[in-house]
This record gives structure tokens, sequence and C-alpha cells, in this order.
């Protein structure tokens, strides 16, 4: 058995994305080697906030969008642990969003991460902040509310601070999420992952597909042509190519790895 | 001679009415003297006039006239925005700088000008000086400073009064003259925080409590603790989770509008049992109300919101009881690990009283049960006991790693969903209340044992209504029973005072009379008992609450 791992059997569906994302924080746990006694775990509600009672370390179940100031409050009464928050789409940018800004202003030294599925799975299959909006979908009757995009949103509020970590990665592809969950913890300041996180149950198949295949992975140093035509060489500490990243909508092209990160604060 | 006196003022913005307040108070309470200040403020955030009305007595703490004795009046005009406070009688003396408008029918009345410039305050504190005899300002007090520099207003007043050939209300000399610390509700609460060994506060501003709020930024840094100004309650309040679950003692001040932000916290601190303490100065409600007034409101909302989490409710009633039951509050936070709601009132909070120093004797401090070595490697955060009281583990701690969560759990934190145990997990958080509940000591009871009528009030007006039986010279008829313990009701000690109790009333200051009705859904009272109670807005008057007691009587 993992030191990492509690003997609980997870209550997710099968197939589920979250199996991945907590198979990814694990790794990186035990790739840090830090001891389960010095991290703690908070989430809120949701089905990814229930990864709570499956990580033997100290670990919180919350309330609904209010996890990140209970992560704050463990980190400031006690800046030994090592601190990771984690919901859902909802969870952190709908009923908890109020509380990003300031977790970015505070800039503690804490990891944020999202599970998004594009949906409130918990509650059965709601649309939410980050559901994609489909022009079809109008035309069916459909919400015409626009969805916000997590990543350039937190950029933005990071723009303002002049500091931060944001990476994005899929649930899909463990080594690969575990080594952004790991840099995130590295990171000396507040770090955001935002996980792609696939609900077999709620999310359209093709969908999901779309998501693990149109991908294009980030790396420091390597070339990527823009949706636009624009070529550059990845630079993650350079904010204004974050930005242009971030401004491709997630519907036309995901990007995974680091996708921006303050030069200043990076250890190792 | 006189033993005591009551002392209003009133001016615009500039006029420095709550300065002349405090000063007047701070100088009576250095020679000994008790003093009670209340304050109040029209409605406009800027401009708007202030009053002050203080109680000097040379005797004990004890609250002001209904009528005042003098009154100082810089302002005709704001005099209006507050007659309630400052009502005039026959033998009220008035100062004032300009005739009185024919509306005022009472009173004597001496033309005085305290000067145009903008120490009219200090030549009036220097007239009244002279008027009541106290001594000279000790220039070595610091408090006192404000006067050294100003000493030549202070001078002008004196003479003023003397060369008017007014006629003197001089005080006694105090019957203990030693000297009296001056402190606000919200101070003491504020020093009994620090004083319970807390070093872990949030706070969003809100009236009335933000004095606490301010005090905590400023202290707690220094002693090597936190203050964090959330972004809102909600955040305020998580925040304290987290610190509380690392082992931190964790406060957080507000009010309704804030304190009902806060309430689905409750419930988690309260099924996950964490300790915590809110501090609740009551303001004027519903929704935001009178922010700058007071009134006893909000009970329900902490004895019944949050569904059936368990929780402590306490409500002290006077200066020295904000202290120590703030104290208290802390205490049975740790003990029993739940949140703790503390009800103090925008009066209490806000006025200002010379006292003797209750800071002096420091409490008792307890602190959360931990783990031993035995449970190493084998810990379950929610043990069932004999007593219900699991001990905490501090999230850092080597060897004790759990998971919680606000979902019904099992005894090691990790979700449940059996009938079992739903009902198992309720009996834990309730019956470990059970010892409290027999906490005669915080219950407190005032007058002759053997009286016949008995009135059950709580919070700050349990200081009005003995105030009042004072003044009636009922206390040889009339017992006060004012349970500082609100939730759980200590049911045995309140049915004890009711033995023999023929006749009774209930008092608070709140529209619907909420304790009235949690009391008799507690116990039984006697046939004939009286509520009276209204909304908030001023502070209880001697007239209606002894109005209230004799119909009560009858
Ligand atoms: C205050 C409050 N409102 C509503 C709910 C009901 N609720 C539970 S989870 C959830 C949404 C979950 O969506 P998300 O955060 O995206 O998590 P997911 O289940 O998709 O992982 C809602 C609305 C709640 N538990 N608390
Ligand atoms: S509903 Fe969706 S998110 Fe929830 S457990 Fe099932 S697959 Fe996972
Ligand atoms: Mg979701």
């Amino acid at each position: 058995m993992n030191v990492y791992r509690t003997d609980e059997k997870p209550i997710w569906c099968p197939g589920c994305g979250l199996y991945g994302e907590i198979g990814s924080f694990v790794k990186a746990l035990e790739e840090l080697a830090i001891p389960n006694y010095l991290v703690s775990f908070v989430t809120g509600i949701g089905c990814s906030a229930r990864a709570a009672g499956y990580a033997n370390v100290y670990a919180v179940n919350g309330t609904h969008g209010e996890s990140l100031p209970i992560a704050e409050g463990v980190k400031l009464a006690n800046p030994e642990l090592t601190v990771i928050d984690q919901g859902g789409d909802g969870d952190i940018w709908a009923i908890g969003a109020g509380h990003v800004p300031h977790a970015v202003r505070k800039n503690l030294d804490i990891t944020l991460i999202t599970c998004d599925n594009q949906v409130y799975a918990l509650t059965k299959g709601q649309r939410s902040p980050t559901t994609a909006f489909f022009e079809d979908e109008e035309a069916a009757g459909g919400e015409p509310d626009q969805p916000l995009d997590p990543l350039h949103d937190m950029l933005a509020f990071m723009s303002t601070i002049k500091s931060g970590f944001v990476a994005q990665g899929i649930s899909t592809k463990i080594s690969h999420l575990a080594e952004l969950i790991k840099k995130a913890i590295i990171y000396k300041g507040f770090s955001y992952v935002h996980v792609q996180t696939p609900c077999v149950t709620y999310n359209d198949p093709e969908w999901i597909k779309f998501k693990k295949e149109k991908a294009v992975y980030l790396e420091d140093g390597k070339e990527i042509i823009l949706p636009n035509g624009e070529k550059i060489i990845y630079d993650s500490s350079d904010r204004r190519m974050a930005l242009k990243i971030t401004e491709v909508p997630l519907k036309e092209r995901p990007y995974y790895g680091v996708i921006y990160q303050e030069k200043r604060r990076l250890i190792n | 001679m006189r033993k005591e006196i009551t002392i209003g003022a009133v001016g615009a913005g500039g006029d420095g009415v709550i300065v002349l307040g405090n000063i007047l108070q701070e100088l009576a309470g250095n020679q000994g003297y008790f003093g009670i200040t209340s304050r109040a403020y029209g409605a406009q955030i800027r401009g708007g006039g202030s009053s002050i009305k203080t109680k000097i007595d040379s005797e004990h703490l004890s609250l002001a006239e209904d009528f005042l004795d003098v009154l100082i009046c810089f302002n005709w005009q704001k005099y209006f925005e507050f007659e309630r406070e400052l009502r005039i009688g026959e033998k009220t003396i008035i100062f004032c700088e300009a005739d009185p408008p024919s509306s005022v029918q009472s009173g004597k009345f001496f033309r005085v000008s305290f000067g145009n410039g903008q120490n009219k305050n200090i030549v009036a504190l220097g007239f009244l000086k002279n008027m009541i005899g106290l001594s000279d300002p000790d220039p070595r007090n610091p408090s006192q400073r404000i006067l050294k520099n100003n000493l030549p207003s202070f001078m002008a007043g004196e003479k003023l009064f003397q060369e008017g050939n007014f006629s003197k209300l001089e005080l006694e000399r105090p019957r203990n003259p030693v000297p009296k610390i001056t402190i606000q509700g919200n101070e003491a609460v504020s020093r009994a925080i620090i004083d319970s060994g807390c070093r872990f506060g949030t706070g969003y501003p809100i009236t009335p409590s933000t004095e606490i709020m301010e005090f905590l930024r400023k202290k707690l840094p220094q002693l090597g603790g936190q203050f964090i100004q959330g972004a809102s309650e909600n955040e305020a309040i998580y925040i304290l989770y987290g610190a509380s679950l690392a082992g931190k003692k964790v406060v957080v001040p507000t009010s309704l509008p804030g304190l009902s932000r806060m309430m689905e916290a409750i419930g988690l601190f309260s099924a996950t049992e964490v300790p915590l303490v809110i501090i609740d100065v009551q303001r004027c409600g519903p929704s935001t109300g009178i922010p700058t007034k007071t009134e006893q409101a909000d009970l329900q909302t902490v004895i019944y919101g949050s569904g059936d989490a368990s929780r402590v409710v306490l409500a002290p009633f006077d200066f020295e009881s904000c202290y120590q039951i703030t104290a208290q509050a802390f205490n049975i936070a740790e003990q029993f690990q739940l949140p703790v709601i503390v009800l103090s009132d925008q009066w209490l909070g806000q006025t200002v009283a010379s006292c003797n120093d209750f800071t002096l004797i420091k409490p008792e401090i307890i602190s959360r049960l931990k783990p031993g070595e035995n449970e190493k490697n084998n810990y379950l955060r929610y043990r069932l006991s004999e007593n219900n009281i699991s001990p905490m583990a501090s999230f850092g701690d080597e060897g004790f790693v759990y998971q919680t969560t606000g979902l019904t759990h099992d005894e090691r934190g990790r979700p449940a969903s059996s009938q079992y145990l739903q009902q198992k997990m309720h009996e834990k958080i309730w019956k470990k209340l059970e010892p409290l509940k027999q906490r005669d000591d915080l219950v407190k009871v005032f007058g002759n044992p053997e009286a016949e009528i008995g009135i059950i009030t709580w919070g700050s007006s349990g200081m009005f209504v003995r105030d009042t039986v004072r003044k009636m010279g009922m206390e040889e008829y009339i017992k006060v029973c004012v349970p500082e313990l609100i939730f759980p009701l200590p049911e045995k000690s309140i049915a004890r005072f009711l033995k023999g109790v023929k006749k009774s009333l209930v008092v608070e200051m709140n529209y619907t009379g909420q304790f009235y009705h949690f009391l008799r859904s507690r116990l039984n009272l006697p046939r004939k008992t009286k509520l009276y109670c209204r909304a908030g807005g001023s502070p209880f008057t001697n007239e209606e609450l002894s109005q209230a007691i004799e119909e009560a009587i009858r």
C-alpha cells in the first residue's frame, strides 16, 4: 500500500478522470518524498473534493466553495506544511471564485488545483462556469452565457501582482500531470494547476476525445505555432507569451504544460 | 454634596463632544470615581451631530439617570437628534451658547460662551470640573496629556465657571479613591482574547465590532501572533477553520450581517469538532438596520442556525463580564471542541466605563486535549469515548495523520452514510456538552434569594434591569437572574431561581421576545410571567423598565 493513499475505495464512477488526477497527486508527493504528516490537502464539495478521503495526509473535505481560505489558514498557522487545495470547476470558479483573487494577492506558498470537467458532476450534470459554449446550442435554445477561462483569468490576477505559477494538465496523462504538480509545489508562492478531468458520466465523449487528441504540449525552448499562424519559441517566464496561450479558447486548442512561472521564485 | 451626577453634552461634528465625554470620565476615574459614558451619533456619516451622556458616581458603577442634571448644549439644532437620550427635566441645568427654541419648556438656562475656537470642548471641561468639584488633573498621567497641551483653554473654562457665579453641584469624595480603569466592553473583550492565549484572529470590518478587530490587528503581531483581514466574512471564518485545525486558538469579531454569512461554517466547525470563538457585537437589525445602535436580536440565529449543529452561546451582561465571559468562551471552545458565540451588543461594546480593574485577575487557561504517545499510528480523530471528547491532533503532528469532513463520518473521520453513525455522531457532539449545563457559576443571581418576584433577563439588559430595581428601592422584593450561559441553558440553575417565585418578568431588547420563547421551550415559567421587550434603537430608560416592573407585579 502506498503511504500517501488511504485504504478507502473511491466512490467515483469507473473510468472517471479523477482516478488519474489523484494518481498524479500521489505520484508527485512520492517523488518529492515529503513526509505525509507535513502535507495538508484541503478540498471543497463535489466529486473532485472527495479525494480528501483518499489521500493519507492531513486532509479536509470542507464546504462547497470555501476550501481556499481553509488552505490559507492552515498555511498561515503552520508554514512548515505543504498545503494543496483542490476543487471542482464549480467549487473554485463559481461559488468559490470570490476567494481566488485574494488568494493570489496573499501569495502564500500554497498550490491550488482545479479539476475541471466543465460540469457540476456531483449534482448530476448542470452547467458550470467553464461549460463550453457552442453556437449551435444557442440555436437549440441553450443558455447563451459564455464560459470563463480559468487560465486566462488566473493569469490576469497574477499579472497585477507580477508573480505566480500557472500550468494546465490532463488527468489521463499521469506522469505529465505529476510533473506539473511537483513543479507547482516546489514553486515558492501561490501556484495554480488546472486539470482537464474527464467526467465519463456527463461529458460528451467527443469532447473528452478532443481534449486528449488536439492538445499541444508546451516546453520551454520548443517552437509552437499558434492558431493564428504565429510561431513562438516558448518561454514560460514571459507573461506576454503566456497570455497568447491563454487567449486561445479551450475548445479551439488545449495547451498542456507550464504556461507561466515567475523566475524569481523558482527553487532548484 | 451629592453622590452622583448625570451630565449630557451635544454639538455638531467639530465641537469635540465625544472627546469632552472621554476626558471628563477619565479625569473622574483617575480620582477614583466610577463612571459610564454612552455616546450617540447622528445619522450622517460625517458632519452629523454627536452627543454623550456621562454618569459619575462616588460609590459604585451605576447607569445614567433618564433626566440630565446638567446639559452642555453647543447646538440646539443637533440637540433634537438626541432628545430621547438627553432628556431635560425641571431640575436640569443647561449651559448653552444660544437661547433655546420655545419648544424646550423645562430646565434652567444659562447663556455661556465657551469660545468659538476649536477648543470649546476643553473650555467646557474646565467649566464642568469646577462645577462638580474634581481635583486638578495629574499631568503625569498619559491619558491627560491632551489637557496638558490645552491648559490655557482648560483654565479659561475653570475661570468661566467661577466668574459666572454659578452654583456648584459638588460630588462627594469617592468612597474608595483607587484610580479606576476606563474601558469599553469591546476593549474588555479584546483584552480577554489576549489573556486567554489566543494569538490568531481574522475579521472583516463591521460596526459595532470594529474596535475589537482593530485591537487584534495591532496587538496580535506584537505578541508573535497573526491577524488577517479577510476579503469577506466567509474568508475570515474559513481561514480560522484552517488555523484551528493546525492547532491555533482562533477568534473573529462580527455583527449580524457578517454572522449570517458565517452560518454554514458554524455547521462545519460543529460537525468536525473544531474549536472557534465568534464575538457577535449585536446591533439593530434585521438586515443593515441601524448599525450604530443597540439591540439583542441575534439570539435565535445563533441558537437555532445551522441545523442540529451543537454550539455554545454566552452573553456577558456588564463590562467585567465581557472580560470573564470571553475568557470562558475560549476555554469552553477548547475543552469541548466546538464553536462558541459570545453575544455582546453595541451598548456594552461602545459604552465607556470607569470601574475597578477587573483585568488584574488573569483567567485560567484551558487548551484542547491532544492525543497521547500511545495513540501514535493508531489514532482515531473521532474515537467514541465515555465523555464524548476525543483528543485532537494538530495538522503537522507526526504519527496522527487523519482526514476530516463535514460529511457524516466514522471514528477515523472518513465519510459514512449509515443511519447508525448519523445518530451516533449527533449523540457525540451533543452529549459532550452535558457537563456545561451544571455550570451554576455562569448564572448570575442578584437580590434577596427569598424574593417572590423574579426577573430573568440577559446580556446588557441585565445591567439596566438591576439598575432600575436598585433605583426603585426594590432589591428586597425583587431578585434578578442573568444567565451568562444561554445555550445550552443551565435549566436546573434557573429552575432553582424560580422556586418560590410567584410573579416573574422577562426583559430583553428585541421585537419578538426571543429569549422569552426560548426559556418557555426549556422550562416551566410561573403562570404569572410577563414579557417586556421592544426593538432596539435606544437603551432602556429607568422609566420604561420601572413601568414594566410595576405592571408585572400588579
Ligand atoms: C452551499 C452549497 N450549495 C450547493 C451545494 C450542492 N453542490 C454540491 S457539489 C456542487 C457542484 C459540484 O461541481 P464541481 O465543483 O464542478 O465539482 P464536480 O462534482 O464536478 O467535481 C453543488 C452545487 C452544496 N453542497 N453546498
Ligand atoms: S459523475 Fe463524473 S466526475 Fe463524478 S465520479 Fe462520475 S465520472 Fe467522475
Ligand atoms: Mg465540475
